[in-house]
């Protein structure tokens, strides 16, 4: 039988039956009435930005592993991940749902903008995808990065980029979002971030500028003197935060399904304390952050933890053998974990003002002193938590906080940081691989991988392994035990 | 309308037609030409007419014979058919004789067409109502376990109407279905699995467990694609052909009552510790159960010894001792009522079968129901010589108060019983509910007290369902006629999930309601041609049409925090709710033709060709065209080799394609809508990328058989080898996400299927006081291998819990189990670290779902009015991973967890320097640490299970009769009674995550499958 036209096959059909459906044009009846094939970019970006936000600053990425395994918080009960036995499939999830999620969504808000001739849109869009990429990176190493995101132009094995080549071309998107925000084109519409700001935009670009170039402080100087200086001499054409009204910062509305991540957590959760390393780090210095950070512990164990303003905080020992009795620990404080409408913070003007102290003590010219921007990174960190100028100023003359008293310079900067990245694992985490502060952080007693150390890494991902195994495999080379063996770029000592 | 048009027409010019024919009439009487007893149920059929009758209790017969036709036919299975010329007679008795060769068994094969099975050249295995509804299965599909070579049949679990998995021939498509296609008096109902089961939902049940068993003729089994070439696409898994019962072949009144109560309590539950309480550590001591004493919030049991001594709980303080039936009490005896009332009438121009079913069933879950009301209706109608009529219509309702929540879920009970407190004693849960409205419960961190579930959480549902069907046959001469039919199977369902205010995940209480309609409907026509051209040749051929349209549409809504507690209303919502809704679409046309040629009726061939065209593919690729042949040849009767050791032999070969299309909307990408943020629309892209150049897949099977007849049939062996072949399949594939897609739509691969069947039988023995023994023997046994996938793609992964991959890759078999092993030194010695604990490993094959063989033997006995059966069924290999194994030695509550426990374990391994362990490791940290290494939970599915078990007592006829009646019988009966072997440690062996692929192969934590055993009356008036 050869095939019929479509009209005799009607004609057939109809003196058997009269059948109806053949006036339908097939093409028609498989137009997917439930969903649009083509939508504007200004509805694709809130998608982009609320689901990269909450995947990588929420419950898990973030509370489970990264701010676990930085030491800001600890588990309680489960505690198998902060015992560094990850869930395989965490990880997977978390690498689909980042590139074919946000991602994707970023490329397809940049390519609609630039169409559209909407060169705002295209360098919010920019800047946006980097900042996820700069997280994908930073935990996983190298990854694809150059090949990704083109599996509807055929490729669906792509390769992995150096963890260098991915910083380098992160850098030069930067750039080019700072020209296009700069010119004045087009509008960021949808957007969650800064309601369509392209001045607060362009600060939060060179402020991420400023992220990158720090974290190859240690490996590439040279390079990052080069970076931060050239964006520090010249602050009109490359404007930075300012204050905390100019955080990138996602408020969530309070209302399901937008309610604060870590907050959704808590409904059903009981899993987090705040951890002894941050309890401890905090009291040495009679931090009042602690009282924001954390809540007293109901029932401490006599001698146990820190006082504070007459309550005692008792952090937990992160990866302990034993589940604590969970009266006698600290949970995560009401401003980070009690809040439904809390924002979880993007980057802040404290992070940058420590990236400035990092490089001026690194003798590096930023247009300041350490010392001012050590300072000013603390102001900023405790108005953004609240605290008032008088406590401040108390805060900052002891001995152990003032900058003119510190020994090593460049840990007391890197703690401070640390102390004030709490919310932001993924950075916290960062700060510690490539500083190796507080130097209190170290193997957790009830280590799956006893010997091993603090993971240099998140896991590459059994669904990589299946679906794009050559070029896994090659990333893979010198990883031992999943999470150890091989640092990743910025990782040196 | 063209329609209605078109049917008023052919109604009306029939009526005309019969009006002005002319008729006489002819009675009779048929007999047994050995016996002189007197035929019930033979068939008389005027010839070159659909004019027929049959006979009645005594055997006689009352027929029309039309104007111009002169000679009747009596036909009977079993019996040498004849013909009678009537003459001028008006009263024609005859005697039949059994037929020599006792051979002529026609069974009914695709598009209804009724066919000597002598003349098949695929394997084609029956099953008689009686056989599928003598232990009274509710779901159709469980009926059939061990019943059938080639047959593998998986329920999900105990619950009350949950659904069953089937499979012919093993797994050929990627695709998630793999289950045959169901047609019912030969329009295609939907089987749709409505599992949601995986990480928690609700099992609504396969669509098909909606057939009434009681209404079951016949159930034909067609295996592989070659039977079904002629139902196109979704056939390629196989058919199963229900027909039901009719008032065909009746005279007067008959009915028939059946009743039958069956108890279910749970088959098998796994073992537990009885010496260790709730804790960690070795300590507890309860404060508020949530944390705030020692260890009270913990759900484990690593908790101090159960030593009798008085310790505070969570009801205040009492003895410090093992529960051990504390999970087994929570279970009730589920019971099932099952009435059925059948009647049937008929003349020689009418017949009407009238079935009312009433299932009224209580599961062994507290507070879980099922009604299912049925009506079933079958008419047929001579409206003259030359048109006849048939309709049915079937009319299902099912309504559950509550049915169990299952999978990975706080909604499912056994959630926590995987979890557990050893020392909790389950009576003192019953009042699960304070004074203040909120949960009383032994833990109040993690989970909802069991009885809170069940009696606040409800999950109900209703659906509605319709079956119905109106054809029309017109007799153009003796050898050619027309069938046009119409028919439509469609239901709602409205579902609707409950979480009352003050449960665990959802304090402020929450809802979800689902409406779901789902419709197919089929318009086709036939036209057949039969003639003998010469004594020694027959030709007969068709030539059909079919129009199938397929319509779904959901509407859903989710209130995520209610204002009021117990008002499951929209308007009780606190915050926005999330509705949405889904409909789709498609529409399939096709042209068929079949032709069989006959010789000397040994030798049979048969062509069919079909071309289908979808919607659902891209218009390049919409059309497609396949054929197949297939021929049998009785060699005993060809070349009279007949004899007294083999009476009868067959062989048979056949070859034959089947095309299939793809689900609609898959050629183009989309974006998808996220709740919106403060009013504003946020869209994401699809992360599957869609295909804008499908083909359509295709099936290519070959398959040669045997049927075998020895000591005049006193024995008898079928068997068949097969070989299958699926290539471009269409499958959302595993991509690296990288690429911006989880998963790309395309055409891949090949898998390859090859098995055989056998089936033996026969009757040990027969003695003339009227003993007899009967066995029956069903095995099957394939190879499955994923020959190819596609370029770049090492593995198609169908299912992921825990880690645990379900995945097809080149070279190993379709379903093998990929998770990570232990690691392992170069001789193979399991590696432990520093702390005497076994390291992981690289992911690796830990296992494949396959089978190696299947098989059911039963054993009939019957002696005068007794009759006593039983079906054992087997099972060899099919690896599991058991989720329940994994989580529940990680918390102490299983038996051999109980090992190490003071004194630790020294693991026999290597350790990191390379020499014996001698690290001896506590045994909490032992057994937890085996949470993640997945091969220490994957087991060998085999079983051998006692599935059906009936004995039954027909009353006396002397006896029935003096009471009025024509028949009563009385069965007691049993299904799966016992577990007689398992691989498996805890669980069944038969229950996996879900209906659907993707569960195949996962267990944790089902509702435990149920034995259930009961009594059935049946009486025929």
């Amino acid at each position: 039988m050869t095939r019929l036209s479509k009209y005799k096959l009607c004609i057939a059909l109809f003196l058997g039956l009269g059948l109806s459906a053949c006036d339908k044009d097939f093409e028609e009846i498989n137009m997917n009435p439930n969903a649009p094939e083509d939508v504007p970019a200004s509805v694709i970006l809130p998608a982009a930005q609320q689901s990269a936000v909450s995947r990588l600053l929420g419950a898990n990425v973030n509370m489970t592993y990264a701010s676990t395994w930085a030491q800001h918080i600890a588990k309680i009960q489960y505690i198998d991940e902060d015992r560094y036995n990850f869930r395989a499939s965490d990880f997977s999830t978390h690498w689909d749902q980042l590139y074919a999620g946000p991602l994707l969504d970023s490329r397809l808000v940049i390519e609609k903008a630039a169409e559209a001739g909407n060169q705002q849109m295209e360098g919010a869009g920019r800047t946006w995808r980097t900042w996820i990429f700069q997280n994908v990176t930073d935990l996983w190493g190298d990854v694809p990065y150059s090949e990704a995101l083109q599996g509807d132009a055929g490729n669906l094995t792509p390769t992995y980029d150096s963890q260098e080549a991915i910083y380098m071309d992160m850098l030069s998107q930067l750039e080019t979002s700072n020209t296009l925000l700069a010119s004045g084109s087009g509008n960021i519409g949808g957007d969650l971030i800064y309601n369509g700001s392209a001045a607060q935009w362009r600060k939060f670009t060179n402020s991420l500028r400023l992220r990158l170039l720090i974290h190859m402080a240690k490996v590439a100087p040279d390079r990052a003197k080069a970076g931060i200086e050239s964006i520090m001499a010249n602050p009109a054409e490359n404007p930075i935060f300012q204050s905390n009204a100019d955080n990138a910062q996602l408020d969530y509305l309070g209302a399901q399904p937008y309610r604060n991540p870590w907050f959704e957590n808590s409904v059903t959760r009981d899993d987090h304390a705040i951890s002894e390393t941050m309890v401890e780090v905090l009291g040495e210095k009679n931090d009042p952050r602690l009282a924001v950070y954390a809540h007293p512990a109901e029932e401490p164990a006599e001698g146990a933890g820190v006082e504070l303003d007459g309550e005692v905080y008792v952090g937990q020992p992160n990866g302990a053998v034993a589940q604590p009795s969970l009266p006698t620990v600290s949970r995560i404080g009401a401003k980070y974990r009690d809040t439904p409408t809390a924002p979880l913070y993007i980057m802040t003007h404290a992070e940058v003002m420590f990236i400035l102290a990092e490089a001026a003590a690194r003798g590096w010219n930023v247009g300041m002193s350490a010392e001012e921007a050590y300072e000013a990174g603390i102001r900023s960190s405790m108005k953004l938590n609240d605290i008032s100028e008088a406590e401040i100023d108390a805060y900052l003359e002891q001995p152990s906080v003032a900058y003119e008293a510190q020994a090593n310079k460049l840990e007391a900067i890197s703690v401070q940081k640390w102390i004030a990245l709490f919310g932001n694992g993924i950075e916290a985490f960062t700060e510690y691989r490539r500083m190796g502060y507080p130097s209190s952080i170290e193997e957790v007693p009830a280590s799956f991988f006893p010997g091993r150390g603090v993971p240099l890494r998140f896991s590459y991902t059994n669904q990589e392994r299946s679906t794009n195994k050559a070029n896994v495999d090659a990333a893979s080379q010198g990883i031992v035990d999943f999470l150890f063996g091989k640092p990743v770029w910025w990782d040196v000592d | 309308m063209k329609k209605l048009l078109l049917l008023t027409f052919l109604l009306v010019s029939a009526l005309l037609h019969q009006a002005m024919a002319q008729s006489r009439t002819v009675t009779g009487k048929v007999t047994d030409a050995s016996t002189n007893q007197p035929l019930p149920g033979v068939t008389v059929l005027v010839k070159g007419t659909t004019v027929g009758t049959a006979t009645s209790g005594d055997g006689t017969y009352t027929i029309n014979v039309p104007e111009g036709r002169n000679v009747l036919q009596f036909s009977f299975i079993g019996y040498e058919p004849m013909e009678r010329a009537i003459g001028n007679a008006s009263s024609i008795n005859v005697t039949l004789s059994t037929d020599t060769k006792q051979l002529q068994e026609v069974v009914v094969t695709a598009l209804g067409i009724e066919r000597e099975k002598k003349a098949l050249g695929y394997a084609l295995q029956e099953v008689s109502g009686e056989a599928a509804n003598q232990t009274r299965e509710t779901n159709v599909v469980n009926a059939l376990s061990g019943k059938v070579a080639g047959v593998q049949i998986v329920n999900s679990s105990g619950a009350v109407g949950s659904s069953a998995r089937i499979t012919l021939r093993g797994n050929n498509s990627l695709t998630g279905d793999n289950q045959p296609l169901f047609v019912v008096d030969g329009i295609p109902i939907s089987n749709a699995t409505n599992t949601n089961a995986g990480y928690g939902g609700v099992d609504y049940g396969n669509a098909a467990s909606d057939i009434n068993p009681n209404d079951i003729e016949s159930i034909s089994v067609l295996k592989g694609a070659n039977a079904a070439a002629l139902y196109g696409s979704r056939a390629a898994n196989g058919v199963i052909l229900i027909t039901t019962k009719s008032g065909k072949g009746t005279r007067g009144l008959g009915l028939t009552i059946d009743h039958s109560t069956t108890f279910d309590t749970p088959l098998r539950l796994p073992d537990y510790q009885n010496e260790y309480g709730q804790g960690l550590n070795g300590r507890f001591e309860y404060v508020d159960g949530a944390g705030g004493g020692v260890m009270d919030g913990v759900d484990e049991s690593w908790g101090p010894r159960l030593d009798g001594s008085i310790k505070n709980q969570f009801f205040g303080e009492g003895p410090w001792v093992a529960s051990p039936d504390n999970v087994k009490d929570f279970f009730e005896t589920g019971v099932t009522h099952n009435t059925n009332v059948g009647i049937t009438a008929g003349t020689d121009k009418a017949n009407v079968r009238l079935s009312l079913g009433n299932i009224d069933q209580t599961g062994i879950i507290p507070n879980t129901d099922l009604r299912r009301h049925s009506v079933g209706l079958n008419a047929g109608m001579q409206l003259s010589d030359q048109l006849s009529a048939n309709a049915s219509v079937n009319y299902i309702q099912n309504i559950s108060d509550n049915r169990p929540a299952n999978g990975y879920s706080g909604d499912n009970i056994m959630q926590q019983f995987v979890w557990f407190g050893r020392q909790v004693d389950i009576s003192r849960l019953k009042d699960y509910k304070k004074e203040d409205g909120t949960q009383y419960n032994w833990n109040y961190n993690y989970h909802n007290n069991p009885y809170w579930i069940v009696n606040e959480n409800l999950n109900s549902n209703q659906r509605d369902r319709i079956i119905g069907n109106v054809s029309l046959k017109y007799n153009f001469t003796d050898w050619l006629n027309l069938m046009v039919r119409g028919g439509s199977d469609f239901f709602t369902d409205d579902r609707k999930r409950v979480w009352a205010m003050h449960t665990l995940d959802y304090p402020q209480g929450r809802f979800y309601e689902q409406s779901i309609y789902r419709n197919e409907t089929n318009f086709d026509f036939l036209l057949s041609a039969d003639k003998d051209i010469t004594s020694d040749i027959t030709l007969s051929g068709s030539f059909g049409g079919n129009n199938r349209k397929n319509t779904y549409r959901m509407n859903d809504v989710l209130v995520r925090a209610l204002a009021v507690p117990g008002i499951y209303n929209v308007s009780n919502a606190v915050g926005n709710p999330s509705p949405s809704n889904y409909r789709s679409e498609r529409v399939v046309n096709s042209l068929y033709g079949t032709g069989t040629f006959g010789f000397r009726d040994y030798f049979f061939v048969d062509v069919t060709a079909r071309n289908d065209w979808s919607s659902t593919l891209p218009a390049a690729n919409n059309s497609f065209f396949y054929p197949s042949v297939s021929t049998s040849l009785v060699f005993t009767d060809a070349f009279n080799l007949n004899s007294n050791v083999l009476s009868y032999g067959k062989i048979r070969a056949s070859w034959a394609q089947v095309g299939n299309d793809t689900d609609p909307y898959r050629t183009i990408g989309t974006f998808s809508a996220n709740d919106p943020w403060d009013g504003r629309p946020n869209l994401t892209y699809t992360n599957t990328l869609a295909n804008a150049n499908l083909k359509p897949e295709q099936t290519t099977s070959f398959e040669v058989g045997t049927d075998l007849r020895f000591l005049q049939d006193r024995a008898f062996v079928d068997f068949t080898y097969y070989s299958k072949s699926t290539t471009d399949q269409i499958v959302n594939v595993t991509r690296s996400g990288a690429s911006g897609f989880a998963y790309q739509t395309v055409n891949i691969g090949e898998i390859t299927n090859k098995g055989i069947e056998l089936q033996l039988g026969g009757s040990p023995v027969q003695t003339a006081g009227g003993f007899n023994w009967d066995v029956l023997v069903n095995f099957s046994s394939y190879r499955n291998e994923v020959v190819s996938l596609t370029e770049g793609l090492d593995s198609y992964q169908l299912g992921l819990y825990w880690g645990v991959g379900l995945e097809a890759r080149p070279g190993e078999s379709f379903g093998s189990l990929i998770g990570s092993t232990y690691l392992r030194d170069d001789q193979g010695r399991i590696m432990v670290n520093a702390a005497g604990r076994p390291r992981v490993g690289p992911t690796d094959v830990l296992g494949d779902i396959i089978p190696d063989w299947i098989g059911g033997v039963r054993n009939s006995f019957s002696y005068k009015g007794f009759n006593f059966n039983f079906l054992l069924d087997a099972r060899k290999g099919g690896d599991v991973f058991s989720v329940t194994h994994m989580f529940g030695q990680y918390a102490g509550v299983l038996e051999e967890s109980l090992e190490g426990r003071e004194e630790g374990l020294l693991i026999e391994g290597i350790d990191p320097d390379g020499n014996p362990n001698t690290v001896r490791t506590p045994a909490q940290q032992y057994w937890q640490g085996l949470y993640g290494l997945h091969e220490a939970h994957v087991f060998d599915g085999s079983f051998v299970k006692l599935r059906e078990v009936v004995l039954g007592y027909d009353l006396p006829q002397s006896l029935v009769s003096r009471v009025k009646l024509r028949g009563a019988s009385i069965n007691l009966i049993g299904r799966n009674l016992w577990l007689i072997h398992s691989n498996i440690p805890h669980v069944d062996p038969e229950t996996a995550f879900g209906a659907d692929i993707a569960s195949q192969g996962f267990e944790f934590g089902a509702l435990p499958s149920t034995k259930s055993w009961g009594v059935n009356l049946r009486l025929t008036l």
